[in-house]
């Protein structure tokens, strides 16, 4: 079933234009929406909230257009960045503040309130005020007053940007495990590439007010589907090159490669273009049928299960990422290959080839 | 090394003596930059209040024969004091103001309120709006009380549009007298009241408000259940600065009724004004300002106690 689905929705600002937005978002999902800072990610989440009304298109939730409906009524729940918890309310009064709203009785609130801190593990904090709790105690506080709210979908805005990189992690996991175990449909927003890619079931990439990719984060990191993603997503980012395609489109000529490169589909022969290549698909040394050329050697970063070496290729700097610690002196020259089979073509309007 | 170390040494000790010597020199000097305005301050404020004690203990009056000073020759033990506690028309004018206060002053709290409530949502003319609100706490006083003055007179505006004759009279009644001013005051007031009161308003964080309304509350729960309690502190303060401000009414009664009809709206400020220039008798009136400023302060006090117990 569809939780919320947005279709051609167009929301004019005078200096900003967002959309057409056209997804979906099925019951049970964990959605993440990605994309660079102030691209119009918070317009699409105050879109599916009711805070913004489109110009053009609609927004459905689980089947009712959603134009009429208020605010309250869309049954939908957010975790902000900075969790608007009440701090004058302790843990539990947060916690059961939309049950009393919708006037609960006193049986099923205390039942919810065992059943949410129950799964994030709050009973212990539920005495205190949110200026008493640590940074990770905060967060769930936060997501068990969304959480307790039973609605139809939770948008969590970079909820957990605020926190450090340790926490961030173990957070990570646990918003992944409440979602699973309670096959609650989630749509998470964050500027953070990784963050993004390694929770959710589905990526929508957000580039300039729209949406440039939609799929599995697999799909959008291996066959990203313009130029723009490719630069957005993967870190290191891609190793770009200028170029054109031949005449008689077999093979890619870039600027600043010695040799020109063997591709397969169908380019727009004689055109130019751009050919990516991930970090993690050139390797060190030469190899069987795939072009090699030298490099030098500018900085190398030992990150421990690998490496990334910065090399320049001409003027162009060459991001190479290569499995366990590799010891290469700065300076020295170094032939490298490309993985012909993970090669990323662009035609001039960054299309994916 | 040693021969070295040791004049070294004694040099520091040299510099340090130095510099403590310029610290106290400086402490000295900080006094005497300081005293002008101490001895202001004893003038301005210690000494009257002093010399008001003084005079609270003794008969004088201007029309004695002798200087302030020499009161002592008609010292009268407090009788002052137990004149004030039986005195009735001392005890009215107390009542009348309290009941200003009491009337007012809510009335200007839940106004205001409800004004800042208006104004927390963008609309347009929004900014326009506003500087009309503040302008009737920018007009001086007495001149609100003579608009008041002209506006309730019995040939006047208001009883025009009421559609009253215009031997209905406001300000020559005895009931209506007070009301008249207590609409005065809620009018020139509400502003201010408004003002502290959206500034508080606005304070609450916008997430804070848009989290609750998501989370399915009303506006009226939520308004009772996250804006009031984050505003607790600007509300008390509020209510403590109005009541210590209405306490002291005077300009609007005394153009508008001067205490009329007969003692009707005579107030605390109004009857130690009719004491001080009509009955010349100061040291009653000393005795009575004392007695209210410690009253004020002390109610004063219990209000910021309460914000201080958050």
């Amino acid at each position: 079933m569809t939780a919320i689905e947005i279709t051609n929705a167009v929301k004019t600002y005078p200096e900003f234009t967002l959309g057409p937005i056209s997804m979906t978002v099925e019951q049970g999902e964990f959605f993440g929406i990605f994309g660079p800072p102030s691209t119009g990610k918070t317009s699409i989440l105050k879109l599916i909230l009711g805070l913004l009304q489109p110009d053009e298109g609609q927004v459905v939730l689980s089947g009712r257009d959603g134009a009429g409906m208020d605010v309250a009524e869309r049954g939908i729940s957010m975790v902000f960045q900075n969790l608007a918890l009440f701090p004058h309310m302790t843990g539990r009064e947060n916690i059961i503040f939309p049950l009393r709203e919708r006037g609960a009785s006193e049986r099923e609130i205390a039942e919810r309130l065992d059943f949410v801190s129950e799964v994030l593990h709050v009973s212990h904090i539920l005495h205190k005020n949110p200026a008493q709790m640590s940074g990770g105690e905060r967060q769930r506080i936060a997501l068990g007053r969304a959480f307790a709210a039973d609605s139809r979908a939770m948008l969590l805005d970079e909820p957990i940007a605020a926190l450090d990189a340790r926490l961030r992690e173990e957070m990570r996991v646990e918003l992944k495990r409440l979602q699973r175990e309670n096959n609650q449909t989630f749509v998470y927003v964050s500027h953070d590439e990784e963050e993004v890619m390694a929770i959710s079931d589905r990526v929508a990439v957000v580039i300039d007010g729209k949406i440039a990719q939609i799929g599995t984060p697999d799909e959008v990191y291996s066959r990203p589907g313009s130029l723009a993603v490719a630069k957005v997503i993967g870190s290191p980012p891609m190793n770009l090159f200028q170029g054109y395609f031949d005449e008689r489109g077999a093979q890619f000529k870039a600027d600043i490669l010695p040799e020109s490169v063997a591709i397969s589909g169908a380019p727009p022969k004689g055109r130019e273009g751009t050919l990516g290549v991930r970090p993690e698909d050139i390797w060190l040394g030469e190899s069987d049928g795939n072009p090699s050329f030298e490099v030098t050697v500018s900085s190398v970063e030992p990150l421990g299960s690998y490496t990334i070496i910065n090399a320049m290729l001409g003027e162009q700097i060459l991001k190479i990422r290569t499995p366990g610690q590799v010891i290469l002196k700065e300076g020295c020259a170094q032939r490298v290959s490309l993985d012909s089979r993970h090669l990323h073509l662009f035609d001039e309007t960054g299309q994916r080839i | 090394m040693t021969d070295q170390t040791a004049p070294e040494i004694s040099n520091t000790h040299a510099k340090a003596g130095y510099w403590t010597r310029v610290a106290r020199d400086g402490q000295k000097m900080g006094f005497w930059f300081v005293l002008p305005t101490l001895l202001l301050l004893v003038f301005i404020v210690v000494f009257p209040l002093l010399m008001q004690l003084y005079l609270s203990f003794t008969w004088w009056t201007p029309l004695e024969g002798i200087p302030w000073y020499q009161a002592w020759e008609v010292f009268n033990w407090g009788e002052n004091y137990w004149y004030m506690v039986t005195d009735p028309r001392f005890w009215g004018a107390l009542w009348r103001t309290v009941l200003i206060m009491i009337v007012a002053v809510p009335a200007q709290f839940f106004l205001g309120m409800a004004l800042a409530y208006l104004f927390i949502d963008q609309f347009p003319g929004r900014k326009l709006f506003y500087s009309i609100m503040l302008t009737p706490m920018m007009i001086v006083p007495a001149v609100v009380g003579l608009m008041f003055f002209l506006l309730f007179q019995g040939t006047g505006p208001i009883n025009d549009h009421l559609g009253l004759p215009p031997e209905f009279s406001w300000l020559t009644d005895v009931n209506r007298a007070m009301i008249s001013v207590i609409i005065a005051d809620i009018w020139q007031w509400t502003p201010l009241m408004f003002l502290i009161l959206l500034a508080g308003m606005l304070g609450v964080p916008s997430d804070q408000l848009l989290a609750a309304r998501l989370l399915g509350g009303s506006n009226w729960q939520n308004f009772v259940k996250i804006i009031l309690p984050r505003m607790k502190t600007v509300i008390i303060i509020a209510l403590v600065l109005r009541a210590v401000e209405c306490f002291k009414i005077f300009d609007l009664v005394f153009i508008m009724t001067n205490g009329g009809p007969g003692v009707q709206t005579e107030t605390i400020s109004v009857f130690l004004y009719n004491q001080t220039f009509g009955e010349l008798e100061w040291a009653y009136v000393a005795t009575m300002g004392l007695s209210i400023l410690i009253a004020l302060s002390m109610l004063a006090m219990k209000g910021l106690s309460l914000m201080a117990k958050k």
